[in-house]
């Protein structure tokens, strides 16, 4: 019996062997320093960025573009198994060298019409309901955790993300409010206005 | 194929009806073993098409093609024998049935939608063995073979996928096409007859018909999603189809063994 375990320690260390990642994981921080809001214009293919003072109200959306700095290193965790060995190690799966957490998460993106949008939503409504994302139609909430996300190894410095009106508004002239929350700073407000026709 | 049978219940009426064929010679039925290599046209008689975008989406080929095909028999007794047959079946329209496709979604999307269509079709070849027993009639230089295999015909019929941006609006939508499995395995019946010359007492020359028969039953869902409301429409397109083919072959038996 004594024989059987003897034989069979060596064994189950290779089963349960994990690397020693030799190398301590880096957190650092990014914080979102930026942001432009821009008119897009998707009759096309595609959306496209548009200067025009009137945009198809059927195919009209916004750009939001945001940027990112590193602003912050934090701690350093040393990646490793004290009972067993790495030498028998089937595969390794190693933590990123860096990660990159946010400082300022944001909290909330509003859109208010400044302008009479229709019926039910007069001057300074919340209208973020009619804006989705472009092909995967998502609410404007849904995006926020994939834009407070945890970067591996690489801080996207910056992003874009369009959003576009999935409702025809009644009147013309519109003037859109886009209101970012965060949870440790104050909110930034950007406008843009345009013609829907 | 009013044609076919008729010519294979002419070829039996004669066989059985002549006194000439039932002369039992020496060197009639002393074969026990043979080795059959032959090659000719495989001629659909009927073909599951629906004249739909999803015949498009369906590996097997409806055209008349070239097949080889190779087969051993053995008799166990006189008159009967078992026969393992084994025929390359292939499908090398990919290229015509994808333009066919992104043809269809041209036209019928073309005027109100940017488009973006893909099925993965791809050429193949499959083996196709079939395993059958063998009646058999022979003189000193003729023979005549009735048989009967069986054998299971595979094809694909592969999903595919369109991307619709409706041109001037922000409304995009996909159809999807999907059968309920993509491999399609159709027990298949092969009545066929052979005959021919003995032109030496080992090498004889032999032609054959085969006419392979199956039924499809499958169908495809044609699913058209609009991605913002989620709303779906579902078209049903059935293949229930008896499928008839014919394999005419020239090719050369040789005897391996014979009985002592």
């Amino acid at each position: 019996m004594l024989f059987i375990i003897l034989l069979g320690l060596p064994l189950l260390d290779v089963f349960y062997s994990c690397c020693t990642c030799n190398y301590e994981t880096e957190k650092k921080q990014y914080s979102n320093t930026g942001f432009v809001l821009k008119n897009i214009d998707n009759s096309g293919e595609t959306p496209m960025e548009s200067l025009s003072e009137s945009i198809n109200k059927n195919a009209y959306g916004i750009r939001l573009q945001i940027s990112r700095e590193r602003i912050s290193w934090s701690n350093k965790n040393q990646v490793s198994s004290l009972f067993t060995s790495s030498a028998y190690a089937m595969s390794c799966d190693c933590p990123p060298a860096i990660s990159y957490l946010p400082y300022d998460k944001i909290q909330s993106i509003k859109i208010i019409a400044l302008q009479k949008f229709n019926n039910d939503k007069p001057a300074n409504s919340d209208i973020t309901e009619y804006f989705k994302t472009h092909r995967t139609y998502l609410d404007v909430s849904e995006t926020i955790d994939n834009l407070n996300r945890t970067f591996s190894e690489t801080l996207n410095e910056s992003e874009e993300i369009d959003y576009l009106l999935m409702e025809s508004p009644s009147e013309i002239q519109q003037q859109f409010k886009v209101i970012i929350a965060f949870e440790n700073k104050p909110a930034v407000e950007l406008i843009t206005t345009v013609n829907l026709i | 194929m009013k044609n076919v049978t008729i010519l294979i219940c002419f070829l039996f009426i004669v066989v059985f009806n002549n006194n000439t064929y039932s002369q039992e010679e020496s060197s009639t039925y002393n074969s026990k073993w043979q080795l059959k290599i032959a090659a000719g046209p495989n001629i659909p008689l009927t073909t599951m098409k629906q004249h739909r975008e999803t015949d498009n989406f369906i590996e097997f080929s409806s055209k008349p093609q070239t097949v080889p095909s190779v087969s051993l028999t053995y008799f166990f007794s006189k008159k009967w024998g078992i026969e393992a047959h084994f025929k390359i079946n292939y499908f090398n329209n990919k290229k015509e049935q994808s333009d066919n496709f992104q043809n269809y979604v041209k036209t019928q999307y073309q005027e109100d939608y940017y488009h973006n269509a893909f099925s993965p079709v791809s050429n193949i070849i499959e083996p196709l063995p079939s395993f059958g027993i063998v009646y058999r009639e022979e003189t000193d230089k003729l023979y005549f073979y009735p048989k009967i295999s069986i054998t299971v015909t595979s094809f694909y019929a592969n999903w595919a996928d369109i991307e619709l941006k409706e041109i001037g609006t922000n409304n995009e939508y996909t159809v999807d096409y999907w059968s309920d499995r993509r491999a399609k395995d159709n027990f298949t019946i092969i009545p066929s007859v052979s005959t021919g010359y003995k032109f030496s007492d080992r090498f004889w020359l032999d032609l054959s018909i085969a006419v392979p028969f199956f039924r499809t039953n499958f169908s495809y869902d044609k699913r058209f999603t609009n991605l913002y409301t989620q709303q779906n429409t579902v078209e049903q397109i059935e293949y229930k189809e008896n499928i008839f083919e014919m394999y005419v072959s020239l090719g050369l038996i040789y005897t391996l063994s014979k009985k002592k």
